[in-house]
């Protein structure tokens, strides 16, 4: 309860969970939204061109019929482009971190808890994984694997597959301290096995530390998606994705400018937001940060001496 | 609350520092309420209270080092100058100058990638020129009583021991010849034997350069020691003031006379009433070898104990002893390297697996620090029931109702079930953590210093519930503690371990009165007594004794 009251004190921290809010109900309402609209991200649209290709009229045609303009070449409504596309970077970067964090937390909890040589193995892993050139393998994965393997999923999975190192890493290193603690030591004492100690004493303490990290691993997920589909390797067309449609747009940049500016300005507002709602979860969660003043235990001392 | 009636107006020596109506408050509660003090030139006022009691905050207050959103008012005079007034810079020329300091924890006040001769010579150059630098720092290592002031000032702080630091520290501290001391838990985490060296030290500083010294202490022997006069303070408040031997001898205050009652007495030990039958727990030759860069250090050496249901055995020893690895070896923590060690007949460092579990259904631990002993995201009902958990099939209602027994039988509330840790007092946790530990009724109970972080007061009452639950369910019990005291209100038999070793092992009643052993008689002659008069007969006797050793 006071960390949801911390986190409402900071004002950076609410304007990003608004924008994130946003931003998923939009995601999840885009059909909804398109229907009334009357405009999908798919049909054509060829009367809002001009000859060459380029959309009709200011800011890649703006009007009251596009709100965001329209494409160039197909004339599909670009507001219903990006409303679709935060479906794709929503789900995207929300399995791909659920991948990543379950992973790396699984594997920094047995790394820190078990010690000894599995801990010196597991850590080694963690080191090549985070020095791997993780694009290029990716680039070069997505190229190798069947056509018949669903495209979006293999996309959850290789982003996912590249996030648990980092996550990895703290797990294990708060798992060292607190299995330093009384508790842990004492519940060894009791008879708990290796696996209960994990479940019941470590992953609670952990549930801070993995949240924080999985606000951040979101935007980032989402920064790879974005990566891979600018690079063409992403989610297949015509699927909309906020990476391809600004990978399209640096071609047009001279003729439209304003067509980079929405899914950009929609990829750069969902990354910032996240990042700060990670920050302020993070101060919000760890109250020597938010603590003003270390005061000593109020002395409740006496009186439980004299009430006995 | 100003207590005029209680200040000596005859006492010799000109006033030092005079702290007047000092009040520190925060978000406008007051921490420290209207506390004034003199303190006179070679005299030592000690400042004694509980925690939460503001002892360390009026010290720090006095240096202008309170937090910074502490509000502090009054004034506190260094030869007349107001210091709640000064400047920021006059601050910094009067910490370290003319007044020194001494922190509780000497290890964590030294900066461990400098040399300790490099830190002193900082002290003294911040505060004047400095000739003949190295000539300065050996004369002040010499004179804080450290042997061979070279090597300490070529060594790291890792490279010295806990007291040798707290030397150095004080050395530091009276590097600029200060007219006042402020010395904050000096003792604290020191072991006894070195504890009465430290106090024998600052006692020559006084009466040798008359320097005051402002002693903040919860130990009451500590003050029967050193001070010349008590100020007592709870929440803030002054309760009592006077001349050290009113004050502990005939106390005036309800509060002052239940912190001294509260005090573990040398009085009475348990009755000794040994039903002959095997012993619930054996070690057998016992010995645990850690292998560390450059050698080995032997934690246990060989070492025989049986304890017997219905028996307290008092383990006692100074830090690096072994006691609490003896402790861990019992619990199955900690491995041995060769010997055995055996509860309820079957071998712990054996055991694996289902047989380790069942062994470990039979054994409660309690530890030292209650504030890590629980787990900060489970309430307190599920701390208890977590043994029930793990072995027994008492579940639902029946697990509830054995779960309130248990905190009926730790004399807490049965709404404390609902609570989480940080919810609770020092004392309410331990008692939490006592109450998992029975959980399963054991046949032993390991208490590893299970009362050193708590307050006097509460300490008394966690003690005499141990007692009382001692007796009640008969269990055998291994009491850790580097307290003789304490150990003396608990315990049947005594252990006295030293470097791994046994060094004297019998009746309670023999071993803390009529030691065989020279260690053991020094560790009784070191451990302070809240009696000026007692304690003075206890020191010289202490100080014979390390003599001749």
């Amino acid at each position: 309860m006071s960390v949801l009251r911390r986190l409402l004190r900071d004002p950076w921290a609410v304007v990003a969970a608004i924008v994130v809010v946003l931003f998923a109900a939009a995601a999840a309402a885009a059909p909804l939204i398109t229907g009334l609209t009357g405009h999908d991200p798919f049909t054509y649209d060829l009367d809002a061109l001009d000859g060459t290709g380029a959309p009709q009229g200011a800011f890649g045609g703006v009007s009251a019929q596009h709100w965001f303009g329209v494409e160039p070449l197909t004339g599909r409504d670009l507001f219903a482009i990006v409303l679709w596309g935060a479906r794709t970077s929503f789900t995207v970067g929300v399995l791909a971190t659920a991948v990543s964090v379950s992973l790396g937390t699984a594997v920094g909890l047995i790394a820190g808890y078990a010690g000894g040589w599995t801990d010196r193995v597991v850590s080694r892993i963690v080191d090549v994984m985070l020095g791997f050139p993780s694009l290029i393998f990716m680039i070069s994965l997505t190229a190798i694997v069947a056509a018949s393997f669903p495209r979006p999923l293999l996309i959850v999975l290789v982003i996912g597959f590249f996030g648990w190192p980092a996550v990895a890493r703290v797990v294990r290193g708060q798992v060292l301290s607190l299995k330093q603690r009384s508790f842990v030591l004492a519940a060894q004492a009791m008879g708990a096995g290796p696996f209960d100690v994990m479940r019941r004493q470590l992953l609670p303490n952990l549930a801070a530390t993995v949240v924080v990290y999985a606000t951040i691993l979101v935007p980032a997920a989402i920064g790879t998606e974005a990566a891979l589909s600018f690079l063409g390797v992403g989610v297949p067309p015509p699927t909309p994705s906020w990476g391809r449609s600004i990978g399209d747009a640096i071609s047009w940049f001279s003729v439209d400018p304003a067509y980079v500016a929405f899914p950009g300005g929609a990829l750069f507002l969902v990354t910032l937001a996240f990042n700060l709602l990670g920050d302020g979860l993070r101060d919000a969660l760890d109250p020597r940060l938010a603590r003003r003043r270390p005061r000593s235990a109020v002395a409740p001392v006496v009186e439980e001496a004299v009430t006995r | 609350m100003s207590g005029e009636a209680g200040r000596r107006e005859d006492a010799p020596g000109d006033v030092v520092l005079a702290i007047e109506d000092l009040t520190v408050t925060f978000d406008g509660d007051p921490v420290v309420d209207g506390v004034s003090a003199v303190l006179r030139r070679g005299r030592v006022l000690a400042l004694v209270g509980e925690s939460g009691s503001g002892k360390s905050l009026t010290a720090m207050s006095v240096l202008g080092l309170q937090p910074g959103d502490a509000v502090v008012t009054g004034a506190v005079r260094l030869a007349g100058e107001d210091l709640l007034q000064a400047a920021p810079a006059r601050l910094r020329e009067v910490r370290g100058g003319a007044i020194g300091t001494v922190f509780q924890e000497p290890a964590g006040a030294f900066d461990p990638v400098r040399t300790v001769g490099s830190r002193l010579a900082e002290a003294v150059q911040a505060h004047g020129p400095a000739d003949g630098l190295p000539a300065r720092i050996r004369g002040l290592l010499a004179s804080a009583g450290l042997s061979d002031p070279d090597r300490t000032a070529r060594s790291y702080p890792h490279e010295l021991s806990g007291g040798q630091l707290q030397r150095a520290m004080i050395a530091t501290a009276v590097a600029n010849d200060p007219v006042l001391l402020i010395a904050d838990e000096p003792t604290t985490a020191l072991d006894v034997t070195v504890q009465a060296q430290i106090l024998d030290l600052l006692r020559r500083l006084r009466d040798e350069r008359g320097t005051a010294v402002l002693l903040i202490t919860h130990d009451m022997g500590v003050v029967a020691d050193l001070a010349d006069e008590v100020v007592v303070l709870r929440r803030g408040r002054v309760v009592e003031r006077g001349d050290v031997r009113a004050v502990l001898t005939v106390p005036q205050h309800p509060y002052t006379r239940e912190l001294l009652a509260s005090v573990p007495t040398t009085a009475r030990t348990p009755d000794a009433e040994q039903p002959e039958e095997a012993p619930v727990a054996v070690l057998r030759a016992a010995r645990v070898v850690h292998r560390r860069r450059g050698g080995e250090v032997r934690a246990l050496d060989g070492v025989d104990l049986g304890i017997r249901r219905g028996e307290v055995v008092g383990l006692v020893g100074e830090s690096g002893s072994g006691k609490t690895t003896l402790g861990r070896v019992l619990a199955g923590l900690v491995p041995l390297t060769s010997g055995a060690a055996e509860v309820g007949g079957t071998d712990v460092g054996a055991a694996r697996g289902r047989r380790l579990r069942a062994v470990r259904r039979r054994l409660g631990v309690v530890f030292q620090d209650p504030a890590s002993s629980l787990n900060p995201r489970d309430t307190v009902g599920r701390s208890i029931a977590e043994p029930l958990r793990l072995h027994s099939a008492a579940r639902g209602p029946a697990r509830a109702e054995r779960v309130r027994e248990l905190l009926d039988a730790v004399r807490l509330p049965a709404d404390a079930a609902g609570r989480y840790p940080h919810e609770l007092s020092g004392g309410q946790r331990q008692r939490v953590a006592i109450a998992r530990a029975l959980a399963l009724g054991p046949d032993l109970l390991i208490a590893d210093e299970p009362t050193s972080a708590l307050d006097v007061s509460v300490q008394a009452a966690v003690l005499d519930l141990l007692e009382d639950l001692q007796q009640r369910y008969g269990f055998a019990c291994l009491f850790i503690s580097h307290d003789l005291a304490v150990v003396r209100r608990l315990a049947h038999t005594v252990v006295v371990l030293r470097d791994g070793r046994i060094v004297e092992h019998g009746p309670a009643a023999t071993v803390l009165t009529d030691p065989a052993d020279d260690y053991t008689r020094l560790l009784l002659a070191a451990a302070p007594v809240p009696d000026p008069a007692r304690q003075a007969e206890r020191r010289a006797a202490f100080q014979r004794l390390a003599a001749v050793r």
